[in-house]
């Protein structure tokens, strides 16, 4: 194994200059280079859709919050904390859609029963955290071409659930299950 | 030949190539990165922007005349050392001399001297790694512990530079450890040398770890990666969302933007908490989780990611390498004008080590790449005696060449290419000539031998 060890190297140090030969070789080393997204704009003087899209194949909606996603056997969930938090909704299709947002939010780990308020363009919606049961929230949205929506979350901030973690967090509610359903082209 | 004739040659070719290097700077004004340069002012030792020894030293100088006359400076006993290494490990006096004539020859093209008149930091990884290969040649073949203590001053200070170097520095010690461990029974010394490697490892780990805590240029590179490799490429671009990247820095990124776009779209609320809470080296781990695209990205770009083209290749930046001279962004310090060609008064020539021709540079570099084959070629002949130190040598600066290759192509296809690529376009013109005159002097070697 000791001399085997270096002709290995060997061996896969030529078989790379090999391939830097063959590689070169074949490249056209052509004018033509990759257009920079930041340069698009400038030229276009407009957002491009990217080269791969189909406007026919609608692209799921991303949601962001600003608390990071956790994982559990059953399923994703985030930790909101009582600073709050904002739901980002981004619609990467080049045509306006419609949708509905639905997720579950369950009490803090403490156990602590809060009230929830979640802020959209038409005004504020509460819901109640239950240690019997987990509070539902459904919300319509539209979403113009190439844009994102909005939604804060803010809950009551007595009663300070803390627990012994690096982080630090003070917990305010977990939200669960999220996800969007009946994705639609906004005619 | 002659000795004295050769003393006397090689006097007058050093000679000429000081004069060259010093008469090119005192040509031209002093060029200023407008974005880069500036940071280079901040010496710090707490979550540095660049790294703490060239931030110190630029600082301690304080001085823009200063700065470029120490890149000058170090650069030429930089290209001296090189030359008198490889010169000093070749055995036909014919080889030697060509050697130092083919070395010198790359130090005085337009590429590399207009870098001595930059404040930036690619002089110095220059300067420093020609010392790195040049004392590797003299502390592989004497096994000597005053080269090794110099050889590893380099490496760290190489370290201590920038942050790729950082990273790099750590392959160039474990590789000299290793040839200690093989050669461990003909080192006197062996105790104190793996003692000096094993503190060396220590220190540079210190610098990689330091060159981590680098938030904001890092961030910069490594989310501008991500929206320019995937933004027509939907199913890479679901890999990241579905790692929590906002898609929300798509729409800032390619709207219009009132200043470089990376900016704003990390100043979104949405990507400052992807940052704190949940990246995780994105495009390392992009690039581990797709092991085909690690191998083979930075050859054939354009089979990964479609909107790439032949032109994103690592060969074609090595190729054509960087040139300061043909640059429209660079600020001219003297007049505060971007003036286009203002370092182009250097008029430093590119020889055949570089050119504008893409035909040419083709050509040029298969060719340096077939030098470097046929010398492997020739460790089967019979014809050629090449020595085992000389081999290990070479096969440790390709094993970092390709290393700095594969890993400043992942992190700067999209960021710089041919200026971050631009060092191990320099090393590979020098492997090149020492694959060249090793070769050469194996044969004239092997053929001596035969006719005895």
């Amino acid at each position: 194994m000791k001399q085997k060890f270096p002709i290995i190297v060997r061996s896969l140090i030529i078989f790379t200059v090999f391939l830097l030969a063959l590689f070169t070789f074949f490249n056209s080393f052509s004018e033509d280079s990759y257009l920079p997204v930041h340069k698009k704009w400038f030229i276009y003087g407009k957002v491009i859709p990217p080269t791969d899209y189909n406007k026919n194949v609608l692209r799921l909606i991303d949601i962001d919050l600003l608390a990071p996603k956790e994982t559990a056997k059953d399923g994703d969930f985030y930790w909101l904390q009582t600073s709050g938090d904002l739901i980002t909704l981004t619609n990467r299709n080049f045509i306006p859609v419609t949708g509905i947002l639905k997720f579950n939010l369950d009490i803090d780990p403490c156990g602590t029963e809060r009230s929830i308020f979640i802020g959209t363009k038409q005004g504020s919606i509460q819901l109640q955290t239950l240690r019997s049961k987990k509070a539902e929230f459904e919300f319509q949205f539209k979403i113009d071409s190439n844009s994102s929506e909005f939604l804060s979350i803010v809950g009551s901030p007595d009663r300070p659930c803390k627990i012994d973690e690096e982080m630090d967090r003070s917990f305010m509610a977990k939200v669960t299950d999220i996800e969007v359903v009946n994705l639609d082209v906004n005619e | 030949m002659n000795k004295t004739y050769t003393r006397n040659f090689l006097f007058f070719v050093y000679l000429f190539f000081v004069l060259v290097r010093f008469l090119s700077i005192y040509r031209s004004d002093i060029g200023f990165d407008l974005y880069d340069s500036p940071s280079y002012f901040n010496p710090t030792w707490s979550y540095p922007t660049r790294m703490p020894f060239i931030t110190y030293m630029y600082t301690f100088l304080n001085n823009y005349s200063a700065i470029v006359l120490s890149q000058t400076i170090l650069g030429i006993f930089s290209w001296i050392l090189i030359s008198f290494a490889i010169y000093s490990i070749v055995n036909n006096h014919f080889l030697k001399l060509l050697s130092v004539l083919l070395i010198l020859s790359l130090g005085i093209t337009a590429p590399i001297v207009g870098f001595d008149s930059m404040i930036l930091s690619e002089s110095l990884t220059f300067s420093i790694f020609n010392l790195i290969m040049a004392l590797m040649i003299l502390y592989y073949k004497s096994k000597n512990k005053i080269h090794l203590i110099f050889l590893l001053f380099f490496i760290i200070f190489y370290a201590g530079t920038k942050q790729t170097s950082a990273h790099i520095s750590i392959v160039l010690v474990f590789l000299i450890l290793v040839f200690v461990l093989s050669k461990s029974n003909s080192i006197p010394t062996i105790r104190l040398q793996i003692s000096l490697l094993v503190l060396s490892i220590f220190i540079s780990s210190f610098f990689v770890w330091l060159a981590r805590q680098n938030g904001e240029i890092s961030g910069n590179v490594e989310i501008t990666n991500i929206i320019e490799r995937t933004y027509d490429d939907y199913e890479s671009q679901a890999w990241y969302l579905d790692r929590g990247f906002p898609g929300i820095a798509y729409q800032q990124y390619s709207s219009k933007p009132f200043e470089p776009p990376i900016g704003p779209t990390r100043a979104l609320p949405q990507v400052k908490a992807w940052e704190i809470f949940e990246k995780n080296s994105p495009i390392e781990n992009f690039a581990i989780n797709h092991p085909l695209f690690l191998i083979f990205g930075p050859l054939i770009p354009n089979s990964y990611i479609s909107t790439f083209t032949d032109n994103e290749s690592a060969l074609v930046s090595l190729a054509r390498g960087y040139r300061l001279d043909v640059n429209y962004s660079v600020t001219n310090l003297k007049t505060s004008d971007v003036e286009p060609f203002f370092l182009a008064n250097l008029n430093s020539p590119l020889l055949f080590w570089w050119s504008d021709n893409k035909k040419f540079q083709k050509f040029s570099f298969l060719l340096f790449i077939i030098i470097i084959l046929f010398y492997y070629t020739s460790w089967y002949l019979k014809k050629f005696r090449i020595s085992q130190t000389s081999d290990t040598l070479m096969s440790h600066f390709l094993i970092v060449f390709f290393a700095g290759v594969w890993s400043n192509w992942h992190i700067s296809v999209t960021y710089e290419l041919d200026r971050y690529l631009m060092p191990w376009a320099v090393e590979l013109r020098i492997i090149c000539i020492f694959a060249l005159v090793l070769t050469l002097d194996a044969y004239l070697k092997g053929k001596m031998i035969n006719e005895n």
